[in-house]
């Protein structure tokens, strides 16, 4: 089925979101993706009262989001779909969710990570995901707000070696 | 004057790096933005606020409907917005600025008037306000 958006953010459910995007896609629904908040109850209550501005938040683990989407249970809505990490996207993808495209929205900085973007750091693990996203054909572009030019992610990519180390000279 | 709508802008003015600080959390979130001025009371008496409001009002104008916006009902930056009012009755006023008021202004202000606009920012500004 169809998402007004998919997005990859390490904030989680966060201002970019709910204001930003919220106000540019008015979705019904946030459905935030992620085993570790879903597995923990007190931080499922907290995301899932988050005040979305108007959207209706669901955190799920991936178990039950693939088998909502299977079922098309958010087919009547517009619904937001939010992941933690590239490897959890390629999760969904392996799990069978069909998308064309997907946004790269905020990966922060830690340690060991390079910096592509302000907002966008990877590490290894990171770009493996990222490459095996886009060999089964699903567009990443990475963009924090509306209503800023989006970067293609394959671009990006594409010079770098995958030890997310040093740059060659 | 005849219409289609005008823009709305907005003079943000308050203590130390506030303004300038709230307007860098509103970029963050919304990406950059135009017809804004933010100002700091830091360093100025009440005259030369006038004035850095008046001339930042004055060039807004050129183009927009302005909203002035302070932090403290009775410090000197909302003393300096209501003055700006008393010279110009076009120009409105808010006091008591939050992140939620500031965000709502910016998403919607290209969709209102500047009275309906005022609504919003204000609900949106008191509804922020929760003990958790």
């Amino acid at each position: 089925m169809a998402y007004v958006l998919v997005r990859i953010d390490d904030r989680l459910i966060h201002g970019q979101v709910t204001v930003a995007w919220g106000s540019d896609l008015a979705p019904d629904r946030i459905i935030l993706v992620n085993d570790e908040v879903a597995g923990n109850e007190w931080r499922r209550s907290l995301y899932a009262e988050t005040d979305a501005l108007g959207a209706s938040v669901s955190v799920l683990s991936t178990d039950e989001f693939l088998e909502g989407d299977r079922k098309g249970d958010w087919e009547s809505e517009r619904a937001m779909v939010l992941v933690e990490s590239p490897r959890d996207l390629l999760r969904l993808i392996e799990g069978g969710l069909a998308i064309d495209s997907a946004n790269v929205g905020g990966l922060h900085f830690s340690e060991g990570k390079r910096e592509l973007l302000p907002y966008f750091f990877v590490d290894a693990d990171d770009l493996a995901a990222i490459r095996a996203i886009l060999a089964r054909g699903t567009r990443l572009e990475a963009r924090d707000v509306p209503h800023t030019n989006p970067v293609d992610v394959a671009s990006l990519i594409a010079g770098l070696d995958d030890g997310a180390g040093r740059e060659e000279q | 004057m005849s219409e289609a709508r005008k823009k709305i802008g907005c003079v943000v003015v308050a203590h130390g790096n506030v303004a300038n600080c709230l307007m860098d959390a509103v970029q963050g979130i919304l990406g950059t933005q135009s017809n804004w001025t933010a100002i700091s009371n830091t360093g100025l008496g009440l005259n030369d606020l006038n004035a850095a409001i008046a001339v930042a009002v004055k060039e807004l104008q050129k183009t927009c409907d302005v909203i002035v916006m302070s932090d403290m009902p009775g410090g000197s930056c909302h003393h300096a917005c209501q003055e700006m009012v008393g010279q110009d009755a076009e120009v409105r006023a808010v006091s008591g600025l939050n992140l939620m008021m500031l965000l709502e202004f910016f998403v919607k202000r290209d969709r209102q008037n500047v009275d309906d606009l005022l609504g919003l920012i204000m609900e949106r500004g008191r509804d922020a306000i929760r003990i958790l």
